[in-house]
């Protein structure tokens, strides 16, 4: 099982397979990834962001995911925990906040 | 999810894995020509967005890379005059993180620009034109 998951701001458990991230993205107080039982906590009461990266060929309409990550706003800068589909390798990226994310959150 | 590339065509948006391998190749080039340009997009449908748009060359259809070139541009718009003017700086090993990569800018929340994707055959070079091949890279959330 991979898949995020959530506290609610009224203290209630969500994740993945029951709700739409865009529904509740503003609604959390706590995110974390499960993958396969190791789970990844961020710390409490951030702004979260959380996605996957994903292949496919030019002309299939099948998908590999080829990572998933949860990150958070923090500054000018988004910190991703990116967790390997295949290798489960942990990674920690920080990235500047061009796109300008967090205020069109 | 299911990601769909179009490619364009008398400048309507056609589904590329409903048209026949021929159709959606570059057709037949001679040697020391350029192929004709192929327009293509991507579109993935059922998620909030997509970003960080990559696009690879991932097989040469038999030719040599760095004795033909292969190149790759974006507009926002739909030209059949536009010919690329940059390359692919080598064929990626199917990773994310390969620096051959191009980035793709969105052209909306959903779709990637229109990628203008076309190659030259050097002489006394035979390939498979069907059998190039590239590969998407994308977030989503």
């Amino acid at each position: 099982m991979k898949r995020w998951e959530a506290i609610d701001k009224e203290g209630r458990y969500i994740n993945e397979d029951d709700l739409n991230w865009e529904l509740v993205k503003d609604k959390i107080q706590s995110l974390q990834l499960n993958n396969n039982g190791q789970v990844i906590t961020l710390p409490s009461n951030m702004e979260y962001i959380q996605g996957k990266t994903a292949s496919a060929m030019l002309g299939s309409d099948q998908i590999q995911v080829e990572s998933r990550y949860v990150g958070l706003f923090l500054g000018n800068n988004i910190i991703k925990v990116r967790v390997d589909e295949k290798t489960n390798n942990i990674s920690i990226e920080v990235e500047s906040d061009t796109n300008n994310l967090h205020n069109s959150k | 999810m299911t990601p769909i590339t179009y490619i364009i065509q008398n400048k309507k948006r056609i589904p590329i894995n409903t048209l026949d391998a021929q159709a959606s190749s570059f057709g037949m080039v001679a040697p020391l020509e350029s192929s004709q340009t192929n327009i293509v997009q991507l579109f993935v449908p059922d998620v909030a967005a997509i970003t960080n748009i990559r696009l690879a060359l991932i097989n040469t259809g038999g030719i040599v890379f760095g004795t033909s070139t292969f190149g790759v541009d974006s507009r926002s718009f739909i030209d059949a005059n536009v010919v690329p003017e940059s390359f692919f700086t080598g064929v990626s090993n199917k990773s994310v993180n390969s620096p051959h990569n191009v980035s793709v800018a969105n052209l909306n929340r959903l779709t990637s620009e229109y990628m203008y994707l076309n190659f030259n055959v050097p002489i006394a070079q035979s390939f498979i034109a069907g059998t190039i091949r590239y590969q998407w890279f994308f977030d989503y959330a």
